[in-house]
């Protein structure tokens, strides 16, 4: 796999409940849960990886609707997360700065107007990868990325993967000598604060993991916001994370790690690696 | 329904315990100082997140505000109201 200085692609959960409620379920759901996230983490560290771009989503944690970005990405401090009923300890998280204000100038130059925070403050969707995957491999940094799939108006999954495919040009062109993976967080079925919430459709996420075993993310793209949120939540709508994620790689083929349906943690729990075909 | 106005009354509230706290003491002044007709004043203070979510209401604002007013304890409450359809 050779994708400029990107070695390594994941997809993974950021579900709270992981950290806030981590034995409710089966124990053999957490345990599966907790050996598909060591085993990205171990893979970040036999790829030697020093760099990882997270995408993940608020959940009206960050932002409130006086300002509602569609694409977000954390060029300087980083710290959290901000949710204290996580459990998990908030703290300074080292970002890669210069490879994410080159991130940040490529899109400017070249269609997409980032939104910039300079002092990011994240929250779960963020933390959890990073403290469950990234935390235990010493001295990676983190660039973290925002995209609004978790509340309306959502980007559309169509502009997630072209903002993601800037990313991957962006760092096609860094001349730095980092070795860079990514990290497409959330989904995948979830019903959070609607009626339904506790229900996991596993059709339907075999669905969105078939797809992406396929590298298909024209079928993930061709999903409507309406059909989405009808079969998987509002929730579901962070496959668009993925759907970003996918568009940073370029084609590749998914290899599942790990899924469960897991109702006491309100969420259908997917883990995938992406690799060359 | 002045809708961004209801939904920027439960994010305040979620994100400040000051507001919170103010909230809880004195609820009617609290949001007098929000665009919100009768109707959208009361169904926050009985926290109808069932009639708030009907009515266009962000769902993860609803839960995400009602963990931090009513308490993420209370998550069966909140599913019981949710799932209780509006008797009008």
């Amino acid at each position: 796999m050779h994708l400029g200085q990107i070695v390594a692609g994941f997809l993974l959960p950021h579900d709270p409940l992981m950290a806030s409620m981590p034995d409710a379920p089966p124990p053999e759901k957490v345990a599966n849960c907790r050996e598909a996230f060591a085993r990205i983490s171990n893979r970040l560290h036999e790829l030697e990886i020093d760099t990882v771009i997270v995408i993940g989503d608020d959940h009206y944690t960050l932002h409130g609707p006086s300002c509602i970005p569609r694409y977000m990405i954390g060029v300087g401090d980083v710290e959290g997360p901000v949710e204290q009923w996580l459990g998990i300890e908030r703290r300074v998280v080292p970002n890669n700065s210069p490879l994410a204000e080159h991130i940040m100038r490529y899109g400017f130059e070249h269609g997409v107007d980032w939104t910039v925070s300079k002092t990011l403050e994240f929250d779960h969707s963020i933390g959890v990868p990073v403290e469950y995957v990234v935390k235990p491999v010493p001295g990676i940094r983190t660039i973290p990325i925002y995209i609004n799939s978790g509340f309306a108006p959502f980007i559309s999954s169509r502009r997630a993967y072209e903002v993601g495919r800037n990313v991957g040009l962006a760092v096609a062109e860094w001349d730095g000598n980092e070795r860079i993976a990514v990290l497409g967080t959330g989904g995948i079925s979830h019903w959070v604060g609607m009626a339904k919430m506790g229900t996991v459709n596993e059709v339907w996420d075999r669905h969105v993991i078939e797809f992406v075993e396929r590298g298909d993310a024209a079928s993930l793209i061709a999903l409507t916001d309406e059909e989405i949120i009808r079969e998987a939540g509002n929730g579901g709508l962070e496959i668009k994370n993925w759907i970003f994620a996918m568009g940073v790689l370029g084609p590749l083929v998914g290899e599942v790690i790990a899924y469960e349906a897991v109702p006491e943690w309100i969420c259908g729990c997917g883990f995938m690696e992406l690799k060359a075909a | 329904m002045s809708l961004a106005a209801v939904e920027k009354a439960m994010w305040d509230l979620g994100a400040s315990v000051e507001n919170r706290e103010r909230f809880g003491a004195f609820p009617d002044e609290f949001l007098a100082k929000y665009p919100l007709n009768a109707a959208e004043r009361d169904m926050l203070k009985s926290w109808d997140v069932r009639r708030l979510t009907d009515q266009g209401c962000d769902p993860m604002l609803a839960m995400m505000t009602w963990n931090a007013v009513v308490g993420g304890d209370q998550t069966p409450e909140y599913m019981r109201r949710m799932n209780t359809p509006p008797s009008e």
